[in-house]
């Protein structure tokens, strides 16, 4: 079982406390919603988890081993991180982009091994990108590129997989699109860790919430259970419309209307 | 003996002038001499010019010292000029000498100024007899080329072309692809190197990019069986009576006749 | 990964570099044949070997090594900071090598130690790439790179004339031009001698890092999670920048533009791809410096111009071109 666990996480910047002491884990099958309002602490804490940044105290393990002892291409191999708002800083093609994904497991200067090329194949037939391989990244569309940074993350095969933000500026269509896709990887057995921002996407597809609030975690669980309205208006300062036999919510409301 | 209507206050703002007044004025009826004199690398009468005072060739200094002659050089810029002839003070311009007989016609110019044509004459007398008091020899088996800095070749209506001249050699430049004058290409020098290199610096002893050029192997090379005669420029840059001294220099570093 | 694209490439590269080589080596004010050529590169006495062994051959060699070294540290600086208008003339690392050399020279210390011009150059290279990356590396802004740039570049010269005007030498006021606008005419195979080690040391470091560099482009942060120790390479490329440049610009002077120019043209053919592209700009670079300098001479009559004036005759409208196409450059 592959699993992320932080224990008593912290992370200071200067004299601002980013994360106190934030205990979490993430296993396998399971796809983790990390949610809260701006400033919470949620892409911090994800970093954290990928062992970009150091915490001030506290550890985070993987299946036992401090992520800090790992080798950094270890580390690489089992853990994928796709950042807010991914850029790329030249126009490389599709198939290309798949590609990096790939680096931690090739050897310099060596031509792509068949399993590197199996493993690009594989993450542009599932983002449904096959046919657009040669496209230059610069030319897709929002949704189109976000999959190809997607197709990235999964090119890689990695056991681990923490995404920030991954729907953002997506139409509702690729929204969905994404998210399923993510459900589809955490039944088949990889550890799946999400920042969102939406909350209906969270409780829609997600298996576990974890809230957080001023760098801490205020509730966690299953999303009707974690995201209930005393949550919602604690943490978020709003009221949730439900549908009646659904656990996810279709839209919010200011606390108090006159 | 100092006549009634001579200048009593003569200020040189130019180096050949500073020469030109130190050998012919009377010390007393000299105000000023440019800062340049001073230095024995710039000029062989350093001692004498380091009795006066010494500007730096600006035109607030001129003004303070209330002089009733002014020599200025072709380098100095004609907004002085005019701001000095506009407040009165008399003004003589000299241009660069191109030749042993410019600097005389300066030298007898400034000597009419100063009222002391007869002292003139006797000292370019003197200077004469030196240049043709050596025996003449076959210029032919004398080869030579004066180099300055970079590469630098003087052209043939010049002082240093002069010098070579009254030493008895055959300046080579024509031959050398520089026949006005110009930077030579170093090939050429070592396809056709002359019997006699003569270096030509202001100060041969400073650190200076341009003296790479003497210091290239190939110069090295070709020189093996040439010789190199390192010269100050002082000596003969602005003429003066004194460049007979120069000429037997060279002709002392050369040889006498074979 | 070697595409045939690059293969060709390097292979076409490699092949017009010798052509022009072999030009370099013929051409000059004292007309030679190809036999005389050939008999004076490989031995024999007497003028001939003179001229094509100690004045010809080392000006194409340090036309070929400063060339290829301007042409990898543009590329490996352009992966770095992930900026197409990065190059080692434009933001001022070249300015720094020279304020550096001219320290060295006009002190009297590279008379005493050969080495302490190169080394100089390295030296000055290193802090102003320092100085850049600090200020620049947290965004991608390419207005803030141009400016930091600009602003080193005028420090730098500014220093550099200052130096040289305070220096007791008479001739140094004239040779702020050599050092600003660099040029390869006079130099000895001294000269190559005491840049080759730094500069091939340099090259060997910016390709060991090329395969790192090719994850940069998907930012910093991905980069790590892609196994990249961040600094690490940062001290790799900074350091093989500075070796790569510093020296050259000690002996040769600042010869700007090809930095820039080498890595946007050869783009288009192997790609943005560090790994790719730090190779053939190498090979590249050789090409445009040696090719310049060779068209130089052609004309040499009429007064030998500068070669970094001609590199930036050519390089600075291409600039323009290229700023202004430069996504974030207008706002």
């Amino acid at each position: 079982m592959t699993a992320l666990i932080a224990s008593e996480f912290s992370v200071s910047r200067g004299a601002h406390t980013l994360l106190s002491e934030i205990s979490c884990t993430v296993a396998a099958g399971q796809l983790l919603g990390i949610c809260g309002p701006n400033g919470a602490g949620k892409t911090t804490l994800l970093r954290g988890l990928a062992g970009l940044l150091r915490g001030d105290s506290g550890t985070v393990t993987l299946n036992g081993r401090a992520l800090h002892e790992l080798s950094l291409t270890d580390r690489a191999r089992q853990i994928g991180y796709l950042a807010q708002g991914p850029q790329i800083a030249w126009p490389l093609t599709v198939v290309d982009l798949v590609a990096l994904g790939r680096q931690p497991h090739r050897v310099a200067w060596h031509a792509p091994t068949p399993a590197d090329q199996i493993a690009v194949e594989r993450a542009l037939r599932s983002t449904n990108l096959e046919a657009l391989r040669a496209r230059s990244v610069s030319q897709l569309s929002g949704g189109e590129r976000m999959r190809a940074h997607l197709a990235r993350l999964l090119a890689g095969e990695h056991r681990i997989l923490l995404l920030d933000e991954p729907t953002a500026s997506l139409d509702p269509r690729h929204q969905l699109e994404v998210m399923a896709t993510l459900k589809t990887l955490a039944d088949g057995g990889l550890t799946v860790a999400v920042v969102l921002h939406d909350l209906t996407l969270a409780t829609r597809y997600c298996t576990e919430l974890l809230v957080l609030h001023h760098g801490s975690v205020t509730t966690r669980g299953a999303p009707a259970l974690a995201l209930d309205d005393a949550c919602l208006a604690d943490v978020f300062g709003v009221r949730a419309e439900r549908v009646a036999g659904d656990q996810a919510m279709v839209g919010f409301r200011p606390l108090h209307e006159s | 003996m100092l006549s009634a209507t001579a200048p009593t206050r003569v200020v040189s703002l130019n180096l050949c002038t500073d020469s030109l007044l130190l050998e012919l004025a009377p010390p007393a009826s000299i105000a000023s001499l440019t800062q340049l004199s001073r230095n024995p690398a710039l000029s062989p009468l350093a001692e004498r010019a380091a009795k006066f005072s010494s500007n730096h060739g600006l035109a607030e200094e001129v003004i303070a010292l209330a002089p009733d002659l002014v020599l200025a050089g072709p380098a100095t810029t004609a907004t002085t000029n005019a701001l000095l002839s506009s407040l009165g003070v008399r003004v003589e311009t000299f241009g660069i000498s191109a030749s042993l007989s410019d600097f005389e016609r300066d030298f007898l110019r400034l000597a009419a100024l100063l009222e002391r044509q007869s002292y003139a004459a006797q000292l370019l007398e003197t200077m004469r007899r030196n240049l043709h008091a050596v025996p003449r020899r076959d210029v032919s088996t004398a080869s030579a080329l004066l180099v300055q800095p970079n590469g630098y070749v003087p052209g043939p209506h010049s002082l240093a072309n002069d010098l070579l001249k009254y030493a008895e050699t055959n300046n080579v430049a024509p031959a050398l692809g520089v026949p006005n004058g110009g930077f030579i290409a170093l090939e050429r020098l070592v396809a056709a190197p002359p019997r006699w290199l003569i270096i030509s610096a202001i100060d041969p002893t400073q650190p200076a990019r341009a003296m790479d050029f003497f210091s290239h192997p190939a110069l090295r090379q070709a020189m093996r069986e040439s010789r190199v005669v390192t010269l100050s420029d002082a000596l003969w840059a602005c003429g003066g009576t004194y460049f007979a001294e120069g000429v037997e220099q060279l002709r002392a570093a050369i040889g006498g006749p074979p | 990964m070697k595409t045939p694209a690059l293969s060709w490439v390097l292979g076409v590269l490699g092949g017009v570099l010798g052509l022009l080589f072999v030009i370099a080596l013929c051409l000059g004010p004292i007309t030679l044949t190809l036999t005389d050529v050939a008999r004076g590169v490989f031995g024999g006495t007497g003028a001939t070997h003179v001229i094509v062994h100690e004045i010809r051959l080392p000006r194409a060699l340090l036309a070929i090594l400063i060339g290829s070294g301007l042409g990898m540290a543009g590329a490996a600086l352009q992966a770095l900071l992930r900026n197409p208008l990065a190059e080692p003339g434009l933001i001022g690392v070249s300015a720094g090598s020279a304020l550096g050399a001219v320290v060295a020279f006009y002190t009297g210390l590279s008379a005493q130690y050969a080495l302490a011009l190169p080394l100089a150059g390295c030296a000055g290279a290193m802090v102003t790439t320092l100085i850049l990356y600090a200020f620049t590396h947290r965004t991608l802004d390419t207005g803030g790179l141009i400016l930091a740039g600009v602003a080193i570049n005028s420090l730098g010269g500014a220093l550099t004339a200052l130096l040289l005007s305070l220096s007791p030498n008479p001739y140094a006021t004239y040779e702020i031009v050599f050092w600003l606008m660099g040029s390869l005419a006079d130099r000895s195979n001294v000269h190559v001698m005491l840049v080759a080690p730094f500069i091939l040391t340099g090259m060997g470091l910016l390709i060991y890092a090329a395969p790192n560099l090719d994850s940069l482009v998907l930012g910093e942060e991905v980069a790590q999670s892609l196994g990249v120790n961040l600094g690490r390479l940062r001290r790799w490329v900074i350091v093989g920048v500075a070796l790569a440049v510093g020296p050259g610009v000690a002996v040769a002077g600042i010869i700007g533009f090809i930095g820039l120019l080498v890595p946007h043209l050869l783009r288009p053919l192997v790609t943005h791809r560090p790994t790719a592209l730090i190779p053939a700009s190498a090979l590249g670079g050789a090409v445009m410096t040696l090719a310049a300098d060779n068209l130089i001479r052609l004309f040499a009559d009429a007064g030998e111009l500068k070669l970094g004036v001609l590199t930036a005759l050519i390089g600075a409208p291409l600039f323009l071109v290229i700023a202004l196409r430069t996504p974030g450059s207008r706002s």
